[in-house]
């Protein structure tokens, strides 16, 4: 090459070197000096590490990587370094912190629309560079998902449902009220759906309008009104529709489903995960090693429903519902742990604040995860439930460099994951303390 | 020696909360030249008393106890916050014609409102007269700025900009776009629009809106710029209904603004009684006179035709748009210049979101290149804006009983106008939004 470059005349020269020195003036080199760097891929802790990233992409990495000229340093060698975290169960462009009834019929999903972007926000300086909404309206988890991906906001990366997919009378329905209150939204504009061709063409419309993954409600819930928490509310074959429906599409599903039957109906209809998990018995638990379906099970926000809704207006037939599930989910989610069943991280933010996703770390350790698999839930098995494996949840060559960083250990105390030091996304520093 | 006390003050402040007797939060502020826009003239060494967020005593002799937060303008310029009477908070500019038509919506403004709403603040306008949103998004914005969740200016909303059916501006309804197919639709439930024919149908209109947290009504008289239409300047609702309009919104105690380019169409909107006319553009002399006559304000956009024509060809706007807007441009600003001369009644008004919000501020100088004195452009910019929104009490002059509002600059914009283009000190409702460059 050099000697090729000797031999052109000097305006070959220089049409060489135009691109060239373009080239150069567009890449940005960043390299991160880590004392500890979480290897979330075999589960162990690299000791004065080097990554090297290239505009968003990590390059290298390894104890004796050499820092090219004009790279930006961050020197992190007093902190413990980690790939960004992915919750896989959030709903980002809400939170639970009004009234019931105020939320219910005086706000509407434009209110949500404009505060959205303090959530993304909040989840991104939380180290959260990912997440998995799993459930809005009006579509407006899309239009925050496309202002965060065209820089105009800061905020994770997403992967979202649009709406949650529910029956007649479910979960995704308004539940408790007159049969005389109508919205006026269209009526496709909506997640209700029945029957099995109804549920195929409700998933081909999430889809056209640009959902990432189908999220459907496979038994009753928590925070509505209907009488049951844990009753199937799909049939099975309208299950096995939606989750065949959506593979045609390349597209993943998740259920949302406590109760014990709800929860083996989703995982024989083929969902990639169960989401919350709260009834799950011995040979649900069997059916998903079996099969491979994830568990995100959200048993950090307990605590926080039954401090704060009550005040909230939330009705007491909600909150008794919250006393049925809350201890029987965790001690279900220690069963599953001790069995080996694959576990991603979703906390279900919106419902308690974003930003606090990081609480459930220590709720996961408390209940039979060591540290190491807390984090590599968060990291590299939510990247695998995602289908982002090849690009996020570890550190690793070719991945974005989605970064976090925490000066101490958290092997000594899980908790400090819940105060990011140092957040990276992309590439691009967010925060720095 | 100065400089030490004022630290030392901070410091103070610093270990024991700055809160009087009452319990209320004290700041001071001390202006080196003072803009009494009531009055028309700039004062020197004022001291300002800010207790939680109003103002409580200006003066040059101004005493306050020891423990309130002290902020040092001895070297800036201090001014009432800015007022913009015609912004759209909700749109924004740039953006490819018809991606902005037909690939996005209302959320999409929805969920990045908050930018335009903070840029506009961080410019010294503390207060906005938004003149039309789509799917009340507005309503949801105001609501969050004034619950504390995000930063952004006092906002008076219209809500819907209400048009005759073919005269809807781009985009803010599928279902009438002109220039498109008949039988493109929207989604959105027919009453959730702007468009209503027909006295009956307009008075209906005005409530539906007032209902829903319209606090000013805004029409489209005639046609408009940035739209499809063939005509820029004809009527585009018959006398009667603008009249049925007014009628109704003064039923509610809710004041009217009326887009209106032609000459006629100018002059039927001041008849049925408006209490401004947005943009002027084709103003004749009977209008003008009308104007003064009935004290109706004229709000005129005169900085933006300099972007539009420079951006807009670039962004895919069909070649019809670009030629109404250089049929519009100079005409405006000369017709601008004549009503400044007869003495009507001038309003601050951008159109922001037309041009990328936060550049309000460069209105000024066009306004005093057309035949304002920059004591007039200022005026007409706080107290003339705050008369026209019918807040003479709570902004537009740094007086006692008014709102906490004030902006600084360290030049002296009667000798550089310019110089409000570059604020290095905003402050609303008592807090400091921003301070430096």
């Amino acid at each position: 090459m050099k000697n090729i470059l000797k031999k052109s005349c000097c305006v070959g020269i220089l049409f060489l070197l135009l691109p060239i020195f373009a080239f150069a003036q567009a890449t940005k080199t960043t390299a991160i000096k880590a004392g500890k760097l979480i290897d979330t891929e075999k589960g162990v802790v690299l000791q004065n590490q080097i990554i090297l990233i290239e505009n968003n992409i990590i390059k290298a990495v390894g104890p004796n990587v050499s820092i090219p000229a004009g790279a930006t340093v961050i020197d992190l060698s007093n902190s413990t370094v980690m790939p960004g975290f992915i919750d896989t169960h959030v709903h980002q462009t809400g939170q639970s912190e009004g009234n019931y009834y105020d939320t219910l019929f005086r706000e509407s999903f434009v209110d949500a629309a404009v505060t959205a972007h303090i959530y993304a926000k909040r989840t991104l300086d939380a180290g959260f560079t990912t997440v998995r909404d799993v459930g809005s309206e009006g579509f407006v988890a899309l239009a925050l998902k496309n202002a965060i991906n065209s820089g105009k906001i800061p905020g994770p990366r997403m992967q979202v449902a649009n709406y949650y997919i529910g029956s007649t009378g479910s979960h995704g329905d308004i539940v408790g009220f007159s049969p005389w209150l109508a919205s006026r939204m269209p009526e496709e504009m909506s997640g209700v759906a029945d029957g099995v061709d109804g549920v195929r063409k409700k998933v081909r419309y999430m889809i056209k309008y640009g959902a990432d993954v189908i999220k459907f409600g496979a038994s009753a819930g928590v925070l509505t009104e209907e009488a049951s928490v844990g009753a199937p509310q799909f049939t099975q074959e309208e299950m096995n529709a939606i989750v065949d429906e959506a593979k045609m599409h390349g597209i993943k599903a998740c259920a949302h489903a406590h109760g014990t039957e709800a929860i083996k109906m989703a995982i024989r209809a083929g969902v990639a995960s169960v989401e919350h998990g709260s009834f799950i018995d011995d040979e649900g638990i069997r059916m998903m090693k079996e099969r491979g379906t994830f568990l995100s099970a959200d048993i950090y926000n307990d605590d926080y429903i039954m401090a704060e809704f009550g005040r909230l207006g939330y009705p007491q037939k909600i909150l008794d519902k919250e006393k049925l599930v809350g201890r029987t989910q965790r001690e279900n989610f220690r069963k599953c742990v001790l069995a080996g069943v694959k576990i991603a991280y979703g906390t279900d933010a919106g419902v308690y604040p974003h930003g606090w996703n990081g609480k459930q770390f220590a709720k996961q350790v408390e209940w039979g995860q060591t540290p190491m698999q807390a984090i590599q839930s968060a990291t590299i098995v939510s990247a695998d439930l995602l289908g982002w494996r090849d690009q996020i949840g570890s550190i690793a060559v070719g991945k974005f460099a989605d970064i976090v960083a925490v000066k101490g250990d958290p092997f000594a105390g899980i908790a400090i994951l819940e105060n990011i030091g140092f957040v990276m996304k992309d590439g691009v520093v967010y925060k720095k303390d | 020696m100065r400089k030490f006390v004022c630290v030392l003050m901070i410091a103070t402040t610093m270990l024991a909360p700055a809160v009087n007797a009452a319990g209320a939060k004290v700041t001071v502020i001390k202006a080196g030249a003072l803009f009494d826009t009531v009055k028309g003239v700039v004062l020197t060494d004022q001291t300002i008393l800010i207790e939680e967020n109003v103002i409580k005593a200006v003066g040059n002799n101004v005493t306050f106890a020891a423990g309130a937060t002290v902020i040092d303008l001895s070297d800036s310029f201090v001014l009432p916050g800015f007022i913009d009477a015609h912004v759209h908070l909700t749109n924004e500019s740039g953006g490819n014609y018809y991606d902005n038509l037909f690939r996005r919506s209302f959320i999409d403004s929805a969920v990045t409102a908050h930018l335009n709403a903070k840029a506009t603040l961080d410019a010294g306008f503390t207060s906005v007269r938004n003149l039309g949103a789509d799917a009340f998004v507005d309503v949801a914005l105001k609501n969050a700025i004034n619950s504390g969740k995000i930063p952004g200016p006092r906002m008076q909303i219209a809500t819907f900009n209400i048009a005759a059916t073919g005269n809807s501006a781009a985009g803010a309804n599928h279902r009438d776009l002109s220039g498109f197919s008949p039988w493109l639709d929207s989604r959105l439930p027919e009453e959730i629009s702007n468009v209503a024919d027909g006295p009956e149908g307009l008075r209906k209109k005005v409530r539906y809106l007032v209902k829903y947290g319209a606090e000013v009504i805004k029409f489209r008289a005639s046609g408009g710029v940035l739209s499809e239409e063939e005509q820029v300047g004809a009527p585009k609702f018959s006398q009667e209904e603008m009249n049925a309009i007014v009628a109704e919104a003064r039923l509610h105690g809710v004041k009217v603004a009326a887009h209106a380019h032609g000459a006629e169409s100018i002059k039927m909107a001041i008849r049925a009684g408006v209490d401004s006319i947005e943009h002027g553009s084709f103003l004749d002399d009977e209008g003008i006179r009308m104007m003064k006559e009935r004290g109706t304000v004229l709000v005129a956009d005169i900085y933006n035709d300099d972007y539009i024509l420079a951006e807009f060809g670039k962004l895919g706007y069909p070649d019809k748009i670009l030629e109404k807007e250089r049929f519009v441009g100079r005409t405006q600003r000369e017709n601008f210049r004549n009503a400044v001369r007869a003495g009507v009644k001038i309003a601050y008004g951008t159109d922001a979101g037309v041009y990328p919000h936060g550049w309000n501020g460069k209105q000024f100088a066009k306004m005093v290149e057309w035949g304002l004195t920059p004591m007039e452009a200022i005026r007409t910019a706080t107290v003339g804006s705050a008369e026209l929104l019918g807040w003479t009490k709570t902004v537009g002059s740094i007086s006692i009983g008014k709102f906490a509002d004030i902006v600084a600059v360290p030049v002296d914009p009667q000798k550089d106008i310019t110089a409000l283009e570059r604020l290095t000190f905003v402050m609303k409702d008592g807090i400091v939004v921003r301070t430096g460059k």
